[in-house]
């Protein structure tokens, strides 16, 4: 009976076609923090019940503020962290029930680029070292033919030769994430987590990395886990924007729809404190975010919510999907309140 | 108007091991009563050599200049610092001192300028004023103690113990969240409106400056490149560098516009070219830019291109 009523269309929503590339589903994870004496030892749940997918191809962003937990969230889509509780799937894979062997030969299909390029390349090595080094991993490669492949994955980036034989610190920030890139996609990755990769750069050298990351998805078919506070650069490359605070997501849906109506009270007051170069600022947030140490109760949010109600204080609103797949995590926007 | 501060012709050199380096060159600047000036660049472009050089504030460096004129009087503006000219860094943490409590970082500037009257009772007032909950408790804490916003909350109640008459905040949001930064934009502009203060806004973030700032300076490798009013560099820019900037900002307005970035990289301190330092990386260079470009005055502000007049 129940089929009948359900339309063509909703019933192919549930299963997108493709299958994503990766998958967190109900994904925590909890570090323990530091013990005060006389007391248990306190677990911060930097990523607590999170699922997010990402298709093929596809670029996904993940904006939110220091501490709310979206690089531990792309560390574990990467297994560079175990989850607590929850699965991580790549190409279908559980990457937590892999063998070591089998996620070796997984390793090269997934790869990360961070956010601080003075840190993420080891200063006593040259470029050639560098960026071939997953090359030696992965590939077994002889070292004659790794300095091909590196002066090909050097080039994609826009950097000549003549960078290999250098050392990082002759590079100025930009061209050390260019390397950072380079050694990315030299492994032929499906996905790369860009954790804020152009948060230390000067606004014409951001423009620059983006257009570069741009140019290089369309080119490869890369998708991209891109993790960033900045709103406004994520716009420019994701098709589908995520919205975390305090370890959950709190809204989701393409980045046009979200950013033209954001629903969640949150992400509403994330936009409108985005400074803007032709619009005056608008309302404004109260607060900080709270820490992670002692979350509020209820959703986490509603300390510093100008439209919070009793129910907020008290129940952690689900996270409830609508027909045209936007995601949000608020109690007013719950047709069904628990 | 006469302007509050006038910077004429000021240079900045830094010792290198291959010679001097110009940090800054030939930088003017006016800075008129209760205006915020937003001083807009990359890093390298000066910005913050240009202030810290004006607070004397740099001892190894060479700083030669034209003069300084402080409400129409020459004067050294090192000597009005603290008292006149109040200065907060990017850096809250670094900047405060980690030992002292915040309560005591601010009784001690009162100290150093011999302001009369119950410090203690100042220092709490302050604390309020710049919005730090329970104040009389937050005198007692220590920087690390603090969340990033409200150690800049904190160093800016240091920077105004003295109620100068102007506070030169160099990249005051710039380490904070989104929505931290716009608490903290909008106190200084409320502090501005209350006191009377002027205030430089040092930014690399254009879109900062344009929600704050009366009058922008945009500066490209340790030169002033244009000024003017904010309105009219962010909607009718000269300079092709400036133009350049804004087609690099990603916008949340227009997310589909398409970011255009400007070819090549800053040179370095020391590499500049003879001519216009932007020629190498301009779309519109012509032989007349091999020359050294003075900065022109236009009806509204400044522009240093040669191209700039046919726009």
């Amino acid at each position: 009976m129940t089929a009948v009523l359900i339309s063509p269309d909703v019933q192919q929503a549930p299963s997108r076609s493709p299958p994503p590339l990766l998958e967190l589903t109900n994904v925590r994870k909890a570090f323990p923090a530091r013990r005060r004496f006389g007391h248990r030892r306190p677990i911060v749940r930097a990523v607590d019940d999170v699922s997010l997918s990402v298709g093929p191809g596809e670029c996904v962003g993940l904006i939110g503020e220091s501490g709310c937990g979206k690089t531990t969230l792309g560390r574990l889509a990467l297994r560079l962290i175990e989850p607590t509780s929850g699965t991580v799937r790549f190409g279908g894979a559980d990457l937590s029930s892999l063998d070591p062997d089998e996620l070796a030969a997984l390793r090269p299909r997934m790869q990360i680029v961070f956010q601080d390029p003075y840190a993420s390349l080891n200063p006593r090595k040259t470029i050639e070292q560098i960026v071939g080094l997953p090359l030696a991993v992965h590939a077994h490669l002889p070292r004659t033919q790794r300095r091909d492949r590196v002066v090909e994955a050097l080039d994609r980036v826009g950097l000549g030769p003549e960078a290999l034989h250098r050392y990082p610190h002759q590079f100025s920030g930009g061209q050390r994430q260019r390397i950072g890139i380079a050694r990315a996609l030299i492994t032929q990755p499906a996905l790369v987590v860009c954790d804020e990769p152009v948060s230390a750069l000067d606004v014409s050298v951001q423009a620059q990395i983006l257009a570069l990351l741009k140019r290089l998805r369309q080119e490869f078919g890369l998708a991209y886990l891109f993790i960033s506070h900045d709103i406004a650069v994520v716009v420019h490359l994701a098709e589908r924007v995520a919205v975390m605070y305090l370890g959950g997501i709190v809204e989701s849906g393409p980045t046009r729809e979200l950013i033209a109506a954001p629903r969640h009270p949150y992400t509403q007051a994330l936009l409108s404190a985005v400074p803007r170069l032709h619009a005056a600022p608008a309302t404004r947030l109260a607060g900080e975010p709270p820490s992670p140490l002692a979350p509020p109760s209820g959703c986490a949010f509603h300390p510093r919510c100008p439209v919070a109600m009793p129910i907020c204080r008290s129940v952690r609103p689900r996270l409830v999907t609508d027909a045209t797949g936007r995601e949000v995590a608020c109690h007013l926007h719950d047709p069904s309140p628990a | 108007m006469t302007p509050l501060l006038s910077i004429r012709a000021l240079r900045v050199r830094f010792p290198a091991p291959a010679g001097p380096v110009d940090a800054v060159n030939s930088v003017d600047l006016d800075v008129f009563p209760g205006e915020c000036l937003g001083v807009v660049g990359e890093s390298g472009s000066g910005k913050s050599a240009t202030f810290l050089a004006t607070l004397d504030l740099l001892p190894s460096a060479t700083i030669s200049t034209d003069g300084f004129v402080w409400n129409g009087r020459d004067i050294d503006p090192g000597a009005l610092r603290g008292r006149e000219i109040a200065l907060t860094l990017q850096n809250a943490l670094t900047a405060l001192n980690p030992a002292l409590h915040i309560g005591t970082q601010i009784e001690e500037t009162l100290a150093a300028h011999d302001q009369r009257g119950n410090r203690r009772d100042r220092a709490t007032a302050l604390l309020r004023r710049v919005g730090i909950p329970d104040p009389a408790r937050r005198l007692h804490a220590y920087p690390h103690e603090l969340s990033g916003g409200m150690r800049q909350r904190a160093m800016i109640a240091v920077a105004l113990a003295c109620a100068p008459r102007l506070l030169i905040a160099d990249e005051p949001t710039t380490a904070l969240d989104v929505t931290v930064q716009a608490q903290v934009l909008d106190l200084l502009r409320a502090l501005r409106a209350e006191q009377g203060m002027s205030l430089v806004l040092i930014t690399h973030n254009l879109a900062v400056a344009a929600g704050n700032c009366d009058r922008i300076a945009v500066m490209y490798a340790g030169e002033i490149v244009e000024t003017g009013p904010a309105a009219r560099v962010l909607n009718a820019p000269r300079h092709p560098y400036t133009v350049g900037l804004l087609r690099s900002h990603p916008s949340l307005d227009d997310p589909e516009a398409p970011l255009l970035p400007i070819p090549g990289r800053i040179p370095d301190p020391g590499s500049w070219p003879s001519g216009c330092r932007f020629a190498p990386r301009c779309s519109r260079h012509v032989a007349a830019c091999d020359a050294p470009q003075k900065l022109r005055s236009v009806p509204d502000g400044a522009v240093r291109c040669c191209q700039a007049a046919i726009a």
